[in-house]
């Protein structure tokens, strides 16, 4: 990072968290003093010129997680800028998307959101020869019972809006868990469907990286799969939930 | 081949109208070919981000055969991780379709992070030495990659950060990267008055023979409710007093000028034409 590039997240994260601002200004924040000596030289007022930008960003980032924005509420989403996630994402060229997904700890159904924000973001290189990895298009995550019909109805409860002034409720889930794969279709729409407990035990430790075909028919093999552990590993192959390295 | 050879290849463009992507659908919006029958346009500014494409009017100008240039709205240029494959596959296609005469847009921050929702705002430059020449790495990087020039403006802001003269800057950016300018005037304007300087304070040393095409638009002056007066770059109609002096002394100064374009495009044709008309008086001096 140079320090143009190093001034410019400060003035990002100034921009939105005026109480940022106001720590760097005061020299409160530790920085460097010719950072700071160009900082101050701005006039003070010059910060604050688009009182909309926060709520602008905001929405933008709800017109992906409008379920976890809803079940935070306006002021506490509002909040993000201010946590050390957003922070964060700025000095690390992180998704902001991804970053208030993560931050907002709404449980499992903003989990499942999340999911459809890291999956629309997808880019896994090919695993190496020999190993398999998970198709950029598919996603598993295994939720409490009840996350998707849960999620689901608050969608259809939000409708366009996608934030209200009091957070949402999110109903009880159980106790038991639900597999399901998210998969995005090629015109970029987002599925989320349920599958077996097995395929998803097969499929959630490659979302660490690829493993190798012998892993995984092994695992196959001991999950009840037997001699069919073959036809299903090509099964996934042709259908691209698995890419093979070879 | 230096600069100063490369601009005479540059063809001529005259006078021109930008467009961004779908601004015809603003109710009472100007449609560049209508406007086209009624001012001697000679190019369609097309600014767009790369993964959007062309619109319904910039589809229709280019299906025309009509010139056009390619204003960039996507592309911090001091980050080389900025021209990853995906986004230059997407220029490529741009540029295929559009065979502009040259690549153009602000050299700022035009987001934080990587290309993603929420992540859009354009700042101005860090003006400093170190900033211009991480600047110009892109710009070479970016001309040599799609063979065509790509001509720095300068943003506009509320504030600036850094030492240097807003046009200092772009005269060491120009040099570093060994390239033509695009001078926006309302920018220009809307920098003096934030720094407190006279309108044309700094242009007696700057390279006139740098600046390629010039920029007209109008913007509102507005004030926070403590007292900070601003300018919202808005192309509206109202374009700055001080923007008609500062093109009456760069336009007929600069001899390398292929192109002046007025941002206007999200206002009706009757209420453009006198400043085309006015633009073009100076233009044709």
């Amino acid at each position: 990072v140079n320090r143009s590039q190093r001034l410019q997240r400060l003035a990002v994260r100034m921009l939105y968290d005026e109480r940022f601002r106001a720590r760097v200004l005061d020299g409160e924040e530790a920085l460097d003093d010719s950072d700071r000596a160009l900082l101050t030289t701005v006039d003070p007022r010059a910060w604050s010129t688009d009182p909309y930008r926060s709520g602008r960003t905001l929405a933008a980032i709800l017109s992906e997680l409008p379920v976890t924005g809803a079940l935070l509420g306006a002021s506490r989403a509002l909040e993000f800028f201010h946590s050390t996630a957003f922070h964060t994402a700025i000095e690390g060229r992180g998704s902001l998307v991804l970053s208030f997904g993560r931050w907002a700890g709404v449980g499992p159904i903003g989990e499942l959101e999340l999911a459809t924000a890291q999956l629309r973001r997808a880019r896994r290189s090919p695993p190496p020869p020999g190993s398999l990895a998970l198709g950029e298009r598919f996603h598993p995550i295994a939720v409490p019972e009840g996350t998707l019909a849960a999620y689901d109805s608050l969608r259809r409860t939000l409708g366009p809006e996608t934030i209200s002034s009091e957070p949402l409720r999110a109903p009880p889930l159980g106790d038991d868990l639900e597999h399901l794969l998210v998969e995005r279709a090629a015109d970029g729409s987002i599925a989320i469907g349920t599958i077996g407990e097995s395929l998803s035990a097969v499929l959630a430790p490659l979302l660490a990286g690829p493993r190798t075909e012998r892993e995984m028919r092994d695992q196959l093999q001991s999950l009840g799969a037997g001699d069919e552990a073959e036809e299903i590993l090509r099964g996934l192959l042709a259908d691209g939930v698995l890419l093979s390295g070879s | 081949m230096a600069f100063a050879e490369r601009v005479r290849e540059l063809p001529h463009l005259g006078l021109g109208v930008s467009t961004e992507y779908g601004a015809g659908s603003t109710p009472g919006a100007l449609d560049p070919m209508e406007l086209r029958s009624r001012v001697a346009l000679g190019f369609l500014e097309v600014g767009v981000e790369a993964a959007k494409g062309l619109d319904e009017d910039a589809s229709a100008w280019v299906a025309a055969g009509l010139a056009t240039t390619y204003h960039f709205l996507d592309l911090n240029l001091d980050e080389p991780e900025d021209l990853d494959e995906r986004w230059l596959g997407e220029l490529d296609r741009l540029v295929a379709t559009m065979k502009p005469a040259w690549l153009c847009g602000d050299a700022g921050l035009w987001h934080f992070g990587e290309r993603d929702r929420g992540h859009m705002l354009l700042l101005p430059p860090v003006l400093t030495d170190d900033s211009a020449k991480a600047m110009a790495d892109g710009i070479r990087a970016l001309r040599e990659h799609t063979g065509r020039e790509v001509i720095p403006e300068n943003p506009p802001g509320a504030f600036y950060l850094g030492d240097l003269h807003l046009l200092d800057f772009y005269a060491r950016l120009a040099d570093y990267a060994d390239t033509g300018v695009l001078l926006d005037l309302a920018h220009l304007a809307i920098y003096q008055r934030t720094r407190g300087h006279s309108p044309a304070d700094g242009l007696d040393g700057f390279p006139l023979d740098r600046v390629v095409e010039i920029h007209v638009a109008g913007g509102r002056a507005l004030r926070t409710q403590d007292g900070f007066e601003f300018v919202d770059d808005d192309h509206s109609l109202g374009v700055l007093d001080e923007v008609w002096p500062l093109l009456d002394r760069v336009a007929p100064s600069a001899p390398n000028l292929k192109a002046v374009v007025l941002e206007c495009e999200r206002n009706p044709l009757a209420a453009v034409l006198p400043l085309f008309d006015r633009i073009a008086a100076v233009v044709a001096r």
